[in-house]
């Protein structure tokens, strides 16, 4: 077996939400791994914890204890300012509610990322190009989000989170909105920025034949999370 | 370098797009700014013009700084009209002078008047000038006089070209609050937007210098209609008097230099505190949820008063929003009816007649003999010099009452507790005096059963003749009648005012007790714990010597006597003067005051009839001009009434500001709820009345938020100019009262009653626009087409 450096290492992770007398336990005691140019897809039912446990991973939420570790560096120990930066330069991230700016176009919101990090255009122009055709979003380019439907407004999410070529790309159900043709054009472009950078991709998805293309897929249930054997998900189906 | 210069213009460039093609989000930072601006501008401008104007008026008026006069030929000052020290100076202090002759009954005298050079002191001048002239070590023969081109040459921090660092920083504060306040609303309800930001990669640093750039496109904008609008009211209130309003071109600079400090500070706390926060917690918080208060309980409510009890739960659980919103939208109308304040302190000191212009007529101090006889010649001669000027035109009073401080007469005053209650220190209440002398406390205890409990040795006696009291009569506020002291041995005038504000209320009729000293008590020694703690002087005085006590009652009061210092006046007849003092009454000094209104010419006249009667008398008087006319004139058209009333309504001006574009966005996020409601069957009528609740309920909570904070504000400066800032030694030597200006108050309650209730219904009228897609007009229009 090659040797494969680890990218992601997430152990321990607790999250509760406390409200007055009751307390949420979103995360319990979550740990996984993933290495360089690995897809690792995330199942479970509704409300188990998956979103949050995706937030924590890419440094978006504070967890109450674990440690988030990427390449090495701990993040849940860097400072807002560190984090940012950090965030910035290595992670993509697609929401499960897109969160696009409401007052900027479709191709503002996709140069977010790279204003954020003071990229220069030519920098990014060549694959700014290559994304937004694959994801057939050009001729909606100069769209408010609140003028694209539910599906364009994903991809367009999808586009801003690769436009800085990420080291991981966190996606949480990037291909929810979509009907099967258009996810599985969506899925192939993912698939294939994954393993052309040799990013490593953490995936949250209800549908199951996403996961059977997963290098590895785990299962969030209740906040607790436990690896899926494969073969096993690939039979249920 | 290269890079720095290339990232400012990348970043100016960013922010000026940004902020070009929004312009409506951030027009109310444009009305900050240029509220900020004017009130920068408006101080920097007024005091280089104040400071043209008084240079010219005064470099008009004197062409020298010292003037030497009474020097008699026995000085040895002058030969040939050259000064004698000329040939001992070899780096000379002065820049030129000019001896002039004066010949009067006494005999021959010479004046000198010199031109200081830049840069060298008063005593530089006259330490050389004493030393080249042996015969003037001994000076009580001569005069010396500085004149205001002096005071103007030595007092930089007086009449300085920029404003007082004091002001400045007070300006500086209260420009970033507004700005801080704008900024925490915008960045609260664009936090959706920053968490965006952050998520990719936006950190502190990145989160304000785009700020920052974006405030400096629009201070530099601002900077211009500022400008114009400073120097059109500069232009007005000086063009009255033929003043030429002076901009120093520095002072642009100066402004874009405080607005850029004033953009920094007001944008780093907001973005230092949004950059603390996680991303998520942000992005989440693209409604108004981040904006409820915990703990919320979930009540069902219907019937008839559903609509009310609806919004008031909204108003409840949105209180965190609202408590920000009032404290900082009442804040500008609280710093309104302060300057309001601050605007009239400066009115009283400056415009009371405390400095008319005054001709001091001064008895040399060695003319002056203990007894009766001698003084009595002079006496007659102070009457000829009222008789002299009490017909002039111009002269209000000749004044040459005689006064005596209570301390140095071994004098303590016995007041109640009613007659002092607007006093503020030196006094002292007797209830704690242990006296081991039987006798002393007798009498003490007798007057403090009476309701005697207060005693103070701050005060002077005066004592008036019939002119005198004539003068008091038609000068003055009385209460009750002056001459009553003439007929009634104990009968006595009182003043209520003390460093130029009213702090006790006597009223006719009174009666106090004026202690007179007798002796000290047999072997005591007198220890006083603090040289400045005078409660414990005045207690350590009654405890240690033998007073006489004498009742007297209040014949008459005056209720507006301009007193700079810490003493207030009980006014005697002379011969009651004679009796408490035990010595005559001798007149240190006549002043002449002239009318407020009198003119240059009049002026002058009764300034030559002076220099007339001095040189008539010869030794026994000098002539002291206080300069006050001048002063008076110059003060009168430094307009600083005029700028403080419009600088303050420019500052009240930011309230209307806060409350509508922090309101505006927040309903704009509401909006989602209301349609919700109608989406549900809420009719316009329902959605009218939730807005009208909130507004309602809102006026009412804002009207008396203003009234607390007004008042709260304005005590606070009360307390800051009369007793902390002095501290510190600032403004030191004149004291305020507390005062609210009832009209300014009155401004604000309306005006946050008014923005209360306006800036929850206009939401209302917007949103019926948005959701009809077309204006009032187009509505109208097409009613009557159909
Ligand atoms: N900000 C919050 N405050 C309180 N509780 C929260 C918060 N965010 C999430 N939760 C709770 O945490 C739990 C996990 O939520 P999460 O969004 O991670 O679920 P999920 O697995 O992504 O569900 P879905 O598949 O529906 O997206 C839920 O029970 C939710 O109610
Ligand atoms: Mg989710």
């Amino acid at each position: 077996m090659e040797f494969r450096r680890t990218t992601i290492q997430v152990e321990n992770i607790i999250k509760q939400y406390k409200q007055y007398d009751t307390t949420v336990t979103a995360v319990n005691r979550a740990s996984f791994s993933a290495f360089d140019g690995e897809f690792v897809a995330i199942i479970g039912a509704s409300g188990s914890g998956k979103s949050t446990l995706l937030h924590i991973c890419a440094g978006l939420d504070r967890p109450n204890s674990g440690t988030v570790r990427i390449r090495g560096t701990d993040i849940t120990s860097l400072s807002p300012d560190e984090l940012a930066e950090y965030r910035g330069n290595n992670m993509g991230i697609v929401f499960q509610n897109h969160n696009l700016i409401p007052q900027f176009t479709a191709l503002e919101n996709i140069l977010v990322p790279t204003i954020m990090i003071n990229k220069d255009k030519s920098a990014y122009e060549e694959n700014f190009k290559k994304i937004v055709a694959s994801l057939g979003i050009v001729d909606r380019l100069h769209h408010l989000p609140s003028e694209l439907s539910g599906g364009q407004q994903q991809r367009v999410a999808i586009a801003r989170a690769l436009i800085n070529m990420p080291l991981v790309l966190f996606a949480d159900e990037p291909t929810g909105n979509l009907d099967k043709e258009n996810a599985d054009e969506v899925l192939e472009l993912l698939i294939k920025t994954q393993k052309l950078l040799g990013q490593t991709l953490i995936m949250v998805t209800h549908d199951m034949s996403i996961a059977a293309r997963a290098d590895r897929v785990l299962k969030m249930d209740d906040g607790v999370l436990t690896a899926v054997n494969k073969e096993r998900l690939l039979k249920q189906i | 370098m290269e890079k720095v210069i290339k990232y400012i213009f990348r970043n100016l460039k960013y922010a000026g797009k940004n902020v070009f093609s929004k312009l409506r989000e951030y027009l109310p930072f444009f009305v900050a700014f240029f509220v900020i601006q004017s009130v920068f501008l408006t101080a920097f401008v007024t005091t280089a013009t104040n400071y043209q104007h008084r240079y010219e008026e005064i470099t008009e008026r004197y062409d020298y700084d010292i003037l030497i006069s009474d020097l008699d030929y026995n000085d040895y000052i002058v030969i040939d009209e050259k000064l004698y020290i000329m040939s001992y100076m070899k780096n000379r202090t002065f820049e030129s002078y000019r001896v002039s002759k004066v010949t009067d009954a006494m005999g021959e005298k010479w004046q000198i008047y010199v031109l200081m050079r830049d840069g060298h002191t008063n005593a530089e001048f006259l330490n050389y000038y004493i030393y080249a002239n042996e015969n003037l070590y001994d000076t009580s023969g001569i005069e010396i006089s500085y004149t205001p081109l002096n005071e103007y040459r030595n007092d930089a921090a007086a009449h300085s070209r920029t404003p007082s660092i004091l002001l400045l920083i007070a300006l500086t504060l209260i420009s970033a609050l507004s700005v801080l306040t704008l900024y925490n609303v915008q960045v609260n309800h664009d936090r959706f937007r920053y968490g965006i930001y952050m998520t990719y990669g936006a950190g502190f640093k990145r989160l304000i210098s785009t700020s920052v750039f974006e405030m400096m496109i629009v201070a530099v904008v601002s900077l211009i209609p500022s400008g114009a609008f400073v120097y059109g009211i500069s232009r007005l209130f000086y063009g009255r008097y033929g003043i030429d309003v002076v901009i120093e071109s520095s002072a642009a600079f100066k402004v874009i230099l405080a607005s850029l400090l004033v953009a920094t500070v007001g944008v780093y706390l907001p973005m230092k505190m949004l950059s603390r926060k996680t991303p998520m917690s942000l992005i989440i918080a693209e409604d108004n949820s981040n904006l409820i208060s915990s703990p919320r309980s979930t009540r069902f409510v219907t019937g008839s008063k559903f609509l009310k009890i609806y919004e008031a739960l909204g108003v409840w659980r949105f209180r965190k929003y609202y408590l920000k919103l009032l404290l900082s939208a009442v804040a500008f109308s609280a710093i309104f009816v302060c300057g309001i304040y601050l605007t009239y302190m400066n009115e009283n000191t400056s415009g009371q007649s405390i400095e008319q212009l005054r001709f001091e007529a001064k008895k040399e101090e060695e003319a002056i003999a203990s007894s009766d006889k001698y003084y009595e010649s002079h006496i007659t001669d102070l009457d000829f010099f009222y008789g002299s000027f009490g017909e002039m035109e111009g002269v209000a009073y000749v004044d040459y009452s005689a006064n005596e401080y209570a301390a140095e007469a071994g004098g303590i005053i016995l007041l109640t507790d009613k007659m002092s209650n607007r006093a503020i220190g030196d006094m002292t209440s007797t209830r704690n005096i242990i006296n081991p002398y039987e006798s002393t406390t007798g009498a003490l205890k007798k007057y403090y059963d009476e309701g005697y409990s207060r005693a103070t040795y701050m005060y002077k006696y005066s004592a008036y003749d019939k002119n005198m009291l004539t003068n008091l009569a038609q000068n003055y506020e009385i209460e009750g009648d002056v001459f009553s002291v003439l007929e009634d041995s104990s009968k006595v005038i009182v003043s209520e005012s003390v460093m130029n504000s009213r702090k006790y209320s006597f009223d006719v009729g009174d009666k106090i007790v004026l202690c007179r000293f007798r002796e000290a008590l047999p072997e005591t020694v007198i220890e006083i714990p603090d040289p400045f703690d005078t409660v414990s002087i005045v207690r350590a005085l009654l405890e240690n010597n033998d007073y006489e006590f004498t009742e007297y009652t209040v014949g008459a009061v005056i209720k507006d006597m301009p007193e700079t210092e810490g003493y207030f006046t009980v006014g005697l007849s002379y011969d009651t003067y004679s009796d408490v003092i035990g010595q005559r009454p001798v007149p240190l000094c006549a002043s002449v005051y002239l009318e407020p209104d009198v003119t240059e010419k009049e002026y002058e006249d009764v300034a030559l009839k002076a220099k007339q009667i001095i040189n008539y008398y010869g030794y026994d008087f000098s002539l002291t001009d206080t300069y006050g006319y001048l002063y008076r004139t110059l003060e009168r058209e430094e307009c600083s009434f005029e700028f403080g009333v419009t600088l303050s309504a420019l500052v009240l001006m930011l309230s209307p500001l806060v409350w509508f574009y922090s309101q505006s966005l927040f309903y704009k996020k509401r909006s989602k709820e209301m349609y919700v409601l109608s989406a549900y069957g809420a009719t316009h009528k329902v959605l009218r009345k939730i807005h009208m609740a909130s507004g309602y309920i809102l006026s009412a909570i804002a009207f008396v938020f203003t009234a607390i904070l007004g008042v709260i504000a304005s005590f606070l400066v009360f307390k800051l100019m009369n007793e902390w800032l002095p501290m510190i030694g600032f403004g030191i030597g004149t004291s305020y009262s507390f005062y609210i200006s009832p009209v300014a108050l009155a401004v604000c309650l309306l005006l946050s009653a008014f923005c209360g209730f306006l800036s929850s219904y206009l939401p209302y009228k917007k949103m019926m626009r948005g959701q009809s897609g077309k204006s009032k007009k187009q509505q109208k229009k097409e009613r009557e087409e159909t």
